[in-house]
């Protein structure tokens, strides 16, 4: 497939991982009304695996509907491989969204949280275009947080993070894809194809 | 309200399993009494005992924070370290939480010694990461060699200075791991861009 990737998550209740293009990491996701949930009480992922993203990608995805002590969000740098490890970005039921890692199965937030918007608004986490250890939070495309310095996770891939499997709480309207980095490589294609203007912006 | 910048423990968690800051407010543990509502944001020592943290404190706050042991408020970035005891005292804290810090010195800034331990942490929380659990477990130590610790976790430290573009080709079998962790975070701070030496996150930043 073609990067960005979308998904709507629309299938039957508990389905885990929701389809085939989605792999469940540290607990994984279930389908939930047409939308995604935590499978247990902890942190829980899932990465996107029909795509292989660049170092710098990124993800969207709204939290739609939540109980207490639930969250749901956007993921980045999902490790594909054996290890539990990803950046969060958790939309509480408690009005604040909590950004953070998650490394070998164990969570950190990054800082006390930040006031959350209205269910249903994109929540994004990106890998900044220049220096990737800094990671950008963003809330219906406007940039709300910034933070410097996280190294400890490479690569991965984009994906979705939830906090606890309550089964009326959940997230919707994932995207993921690669952050446009300046300065790359134009090729021909990519200007036949409409794909490079010339800069314009 | 003032930003400031504090090193203090990390607390655990283990149900929920989550690491969190002691004293300061967190979802799944109470502040301290009288630090309820502090804003703040952190770096940590991946999955050890220790993080830099700043926080949005009034005075009283401070005071509060001031008063625990086991918290130390770092003195203004361009203030020099003056004499030896300040400097043990600097050292004996870091070390107490597997820092390497022999080499503190008289006479240098705490921003100059707080840069260093970021970089310390940014070799060390990719190397963790890689090794998918503590580096400090019990079984290995800062006053080990390469020699002397498990091959799969000299190999780990070998691909994350691989990875992180460090020169690697100084470390040798009786080399100390509070050499090369010194070593590496030497490396990684003569490569930084001044703007890599911030802690940021919830509305709060500080440049270092």
């Amino acid at each position: 497939m073609a990067l960005p990737a979308t998904e709507t998550f629309t299938g039957t209740d508990t389905t885990s991982p929701p389809n085939a293009n989605w792999t469940n990491k540290t607990n994984g996701i279930s389908i939930q009304t047409n939308g995604f949930r935590g499978n247990v009480s902890a942190v829980n992922g899932a990465f996107w695996n029909a795509d292989t993203f660049n170092d710098k990608h990124y993800a969207k995805a709204k939290a739609v509907a939540l109980a207490a002590g639930n969250s749901r969000g956007p993921a980045i740098r999902v490790q594909t491989g054996a290890a539990n490890s990803l950046y969060y970005c958790l939309r509480d039921n408690d009005g604040k969204t909590y950004n953070g890692e998650l490394i070998a199965g164990s969570p950190t937030d990054w800082d006390a949280g930040l006031t959350a918007p209205a269910l249903g608004t994109v929540l994004e986490l990106h890998v900044d275009a220049t220096t990737a250890t800094t990671i950008i939070y963003k809330e219906a495309g406007v940039t709300k947080a910034t933070y410097t310095g996280k190294s400890a996770l490479s690569g991965g891939a984009a994906g979705v993070s939830a906090y606890e499997a309550g089964t009326t709480s959940y997230g919707d309207d994932w995207e993921g894809g690669n952050v446009a980095v300046a300065g790359g490589t134009i090729l021909p294609q990519m200007i036949q194809q409409g794909l490079y203007t010339g800069g314009a912006r | 309200m003032t930003t400031r910048l504090y090193l203090l423990p990390v607390l655990h968690l283990t149900d929920p399993v989550y690491n969190v800051p002691k004293y300061l407010p967190h979802r799944f543990n109470p502040a301290l009494a009288g630090l309820e509502g502090v804003v703040w944001a952190w770096v940590t020592y991946l999955l050890e005992d220790a993080g830099l943290l700043i926080a949005d404190v009034d005075d009283a706050q401070h005071t509060l924070l001031l008063g625990k042991t086991d918290v130390i408020a770092v003195p203004p970035l361009d203030t020099t370290i003056g004499n030896a005891t300040v400097r043990n005292r600097i050292r004996n804290i870091l070390e107490a939480a597997s820092i390497p810090a022999d080499w503190v010195a008289v006479g240098m800034t705490y921003r100059q010694v707080v840069r260093t331990v970021i970089c310390l942490f940014q070799f060390h929380n990719r190397a963790v990461a890689r090794l998918l659990r503590r580096l400090w477990d019990g079984t290995i130590n800062m006053e080990m060699t390469v020699s002397e610790i498990p091959a799969g976790t000299r190999d780990r430290l070998q691909e994350t200075a691989d990875e992180l573009g460090l020169d690697y080709s100084g470390v040798t079998g009786s080399t100390t791991l509070r050499v090369l962790l010194k070593g590496m975070a030497d490396q990684i701070n003569n490569l930084l861009d001044p703007g890599f030496f911030r802690i940021d996150g919830a509305g709060l930043m500080l440049n270092l």
